[in-house]
């Protein structure tokens, strides 16, 4: 396979992704997840939290190496976002940056809800 | 990544041509090869181009225990498959129409029937069990009176495992229904004999055997005459089968092909044989693998493994320095999970996890060895951040 389907951003995170793994459940932790293997792609993000911001985000992905560099930039971008932040985050921001095929675009979508989930569950527990 | 850098384990998609095979037909080309027309038997040229598809037409019938006269040169296995398909079920279509296969054929046999289905026509899917083996209980009780083909593959493309063509070939005859048998993976790997085997069609191409692609040739049986409907006409080529001027640079190197891969098929076998098993302890150690497949019943040089919680397209990028396919490499540009392992039973994510690996001619120790330290790291990093199997990291 050549490296054309992918951009270098894309590679870079592929071959070292950011913040992987996942926290412990812990009064400061929040988690939420999206997807499902069997339809090739699923999310599951845990951050560290402490006042309004989040102080650590870890993600595990089951995906194409577009999802595993989406994951990984997500982890980059949101350490030390705010509720608001996290609700604003959409699927777009990932989408230029790693120039997703439009055919997979609807993966963005999956990790778009894992997002929402997240901020959801930390919206309940304040 | 470079074809320089890149170990190729995609031998069952293609072979490199063998050097011996390219010099030959390197030799025809040259303007003191063979530059007529192999039809112009009225002049030197064509004649020494004639001699050259004939001796070529020998060494392909030697390899199948098949009369020279029963080879008909096609443009490879695709065609072959066509020209059986089509010419059995149009030559008979006023006694019959129905034809018998499998569920997990190559493409090139699966889209003509279902093109005769739109047609008009009737044909039986048979379901392998979930070791991929076709049981011939299965064929027999699938034949009906208006049956005038069956069609299955020798050994599978995906997975490599090996029909019981001769057991199936056996019933057909007894019934009396034509038997085609697409040989494409099996040529140069498993003995052939189109008697011993009861085949009376059977698809060759060169380009899986070390040969040029392009070319291959389908057997037709003689005795007693079986009706074939040509799908192509013109000049009357290949007794009225197959028209249009005789590649003879293509012939030659496939005619060459299948001498030297008959010659050399016990030891190429036992080589790759003995590599495949090195290659399967290897991944096996893993762990969270299987291997798709009859465990016993396949050809040397092919391995097709599903790999759990590990995503295909990350795989295969993962392991850019091998050349392997996802599936099946004809269909591998779709998204669709591979309808082969679909059809053994396999979840849509395992089928999509799945590589297969097809070692030939050319493969060394060393570059086996290369392998199995790739997927062994490539799987685990790929997996240590995959959600089933991820640690949980301890709060400090």
């Amino acid at each position: 396979m050549s490296e054309a389907p992918y951009n270098p951003v894309v590679i870079e995170h592929f071959g070292q992704p950011r913040n992987v793994g996942r926290f412990a459940a812990a009064d400061d932790v929040i988690a939420a997840s999206a997807g499902d293997p069997e339809q090739g792609v699923r999310f599951d993000l845990s951050a560290r939290v402490q006042g309004d911001r989040i102080v650590a985000l870890r993600f595990e992905v089951y995906g194409c190496p577009h999802c595993i560099a989406a994951g990984s930039l997500l982890s980059e971008r949101l350490q030390g976002a705010t509720l608001e932040e996290l609700r604003r985050w959409t699927w777009r921001q990932a989408a230029d940056e790693l120039e997703f095929p439009p055919e997979k675009r609807g993966r963005l979508l999956v990790l778009e809800d894992a997002v929402r989930a997240l901020a959801t569950e930390w919206q309940r527990r304040r | 990544m470079n074809t320089a850098t890149t170990i190729y384990l995609d031998y069952a998609a293609t072979t490199p041509v063998d050097p011996r095979v390219a010099d030959a037909m390197i030799e025809c080309l040259r303007p003191s090869g063979a530059q007529g027309n192999p039809s112009s038997a009225g002049h030197e040229f064509g004649r020494r181009a004639r001699g050259l598809c004939e001796k070529a037409r020998a060494q392909v019938a030697a390899a199948i225990g098949a009369r020279p006269e029963c080879i008909v040169w096609t443009s490879g296995a695709t065609e072959s498959d066509n020209l059986a398909i089509f010419g059995v079920a149009r030559f008979n279509a006023d006694r019959g129409r129905h034809l018998v296969s499998s569920k997990t054929e190559h493409k090139a046999v699966i889209d003509p029937l279902k093109q005769l289905e739109r047609e008009g026509f009737e044909v039986t899917w048979l379901k392998p069990e979930a070791d991929g083996i076709v049981r011939p209980e299965q064929v027999r009780a699938a034949l009906r009176a208006d049956t005038q083909l069956v069609s299955l593959m020798h050994v599978n493309n995906e997975i490599g495992v090996v029909q019981d063509i001769g057991a199936i070939g056996a019933i057909c005859r007894e019934r009396g229904v034509a038997f085609h048998v697409d040989a494409a993976q099996s040529a140069g790997k498993l003995p052939l004999n189109v008697d011993a085997m009861n085949v009376d069609l059977l698809s060759l191409t060169a380009h899986k055997i070390y040969g040029p692609k392009g070319i291959g040739a389908l057997y037709v049986r003689r005795k007693p005459p079986l009706g074939l409907k040509p799908l192509i006409y013109g000049g009357g080529q290949e007794y009225g089968l197959r028209s249009g001027t005789l590649a003879t640079h293509q012939i030659v190197g496939m005619g060459l092909a299948f001498e030297i891969a008959e010659r050399e098929r016990e030891q190429d076998v036992e080589r790759i044989g003995a590599l495949r098993d090195k290659l399967w302890a290897g991944i096996a150690s893993i762990g969270d693998v299987e291997l798709n497949g009859h465990p016993h019943d396949r050809v040397a040089g092919l391995l097709n493994i599903s790999f759990r919680g590990v995503e295909g397209e990350s795989l295969q990028f993962a392991l850019r320095e091998l050349a392997v396919s996802a599936g099946s490499a004809c269909s591998s540009a779709s998204e669709e999970a591979s309808y082969v392992l679909r059809a053994l039973g396999r979840s849509d994510q395992l089928a999509q996890s799945s590589l297969r690996f097809s070692l030939g001619r050319f493969t060394t120790p060393e570059q086996v060895e290369t392998a199995i330290a790739a997927v062994k790291r490539e799987v685990t990093r790929l997996r240590s951040f995959s959600p089933q199997t991820a640690n949980v990291e301890k709060k400090s």
